[in-house]
């Protein structure tokens, strides 16, 4: 019951940050191998004064929207999309991709309360993710961290000062 | 005649080298000690303690089938020849997969620490303007530089920066 409203305002999350503006988020980039990653933090502030009272508990978890691209179209994003390839993908993002996504926040180490892989049906050569983790509060320090177990690139890591 | 050309081909040869001069004084060089690198990056640090950690179960494992052989041999635990073969070639059998599979780990954590590296060390050079960035090895590879231009305590700062992703 529990997880099952956890899920509903993920998921209701999701559809905000997609519907509506992103201005109070913190984006940063790397690229390993030709493998771009983009991570953008943000919070429900902006969300949720646009929104009904009810959303008011969003404001516990810390969002984050990755997505990982490749600029070469013939690259190894185009394998991934190949049948084969792409069910190997979506077993691994339905079963273990959970334990891959860390957050870091102070000497606290947690792993996602929710994971939604934005499906695109090989359109881009994109992969989003929106990763939810528990709001530490007090805590202004936070590191994602991913294991790259998709082009096994290692982990990478984003690290963000909130400034409040 | 023959002497304005004379003077002229002089002028040119002087002109053409003193260019190259000044373009190879104009390039950036500077050189990185790849072993210190690669030991300073926190990546290896971290990824070094979680192959342990794997290392550490399978040798639970592999304690575990030890002490049962050794319990065998010193008669604890009676089994028949035939059982005691098979546990035999158990314990050589996961021996032999488990330092295999580490092997295999050990691989492929270096792969990707190396990827990471030499994306930093790329931006490193972009960033700074450097046009070569030579990496010693200590086998040859680079024979002498200046101290000065010897930028690997500054790149393993940056790196571990860029890694930890405060950059």
């Amino acid at each position: 019951m529990k997880s099952m409203a956890v899920l509903n305002k993920f998921l209701l999350a999701s559809i905000l940050f997609y519907g509506c503006g992103k201005s109070d988020s913190l984006k940063k980039e790397k690229v390993i191998d030709n493998i771009k990653y983009q991570v953008e933090y943000f919070d429900m502030h902006t969300l949720k004064s646009n929104v009904q009272d009810s959303l008011y508990k969003m404001e516990d978890l810390h969002y984050y929207r990755i997505s990982i691209s490749e600029d070469k179209k013939e690259g190894r994003m185009k394998d991934l999309f190949k049948a084969g390839n792409y069910n190997k993908l979506l077993s691994y993002v339905n079963e273990r991709i959970n334990k891959d996504f860390k957050q870091f926040a102070g000497t606290d180490e947690t792993f996602p309360v929710m994971v939604h892989f934005e499906p695109n049906y090989k359109i881009t050569n994109t992969l989003v993710f929106m990763v939810a983790f528990e709001k530490v509060k007090g805590i202004n320090d936070l590191t994602m961290e991913f294991n790259d177990n998709i082009f096994n690139n290692g982990t990478v890591k984003f690290n963000y000062k909130l400034t409040s | 005649m023959k002497l304005l050309n004379s003077i002229i081909l002089i002028i040119s040869c002087a002109a053409f080298t003193l260019a190259i001069i000044v373009f190879c004084n104009s390039k950036k060089m500077v050189y990185v000690d790849t072993n210190l690198l690669f030991v300073g990056f926190k990546m290896t640090t971290e990824q070094d303690i979680e192959i342990k950690k794997i290392e550490e179960k399978k040798q639970t494992v592999m304690d575990s089938l030890l002490t049962q052989l050794k319990n065998v041999q010193t008669g604890l635990i009676k089994l028949e020849e035939q059982q005691l073969t098979l546990l035999k070639k158990d314990y050589m059998n996961k021996s032999a997969r488990f330092s295999e599979e580490i092997k295999k780990l050990k691989q492929a954590t270096t792969d990707k620490i190396w990827k990471q590296i030499n994306q930093y060390v790329t931006e490193y050079g972009k960033e700074n303007n450097i046009d070569i960035i030579f990496g010693a090895n200590g086998q040859g590879s680079l024979m002498y530089a200046k101290e000065n231009v010897n930028h690997t305590e500054v790149v393993i700062k940056y790196i571990n920066e860029k890694y930890g992703g405060a950059k």
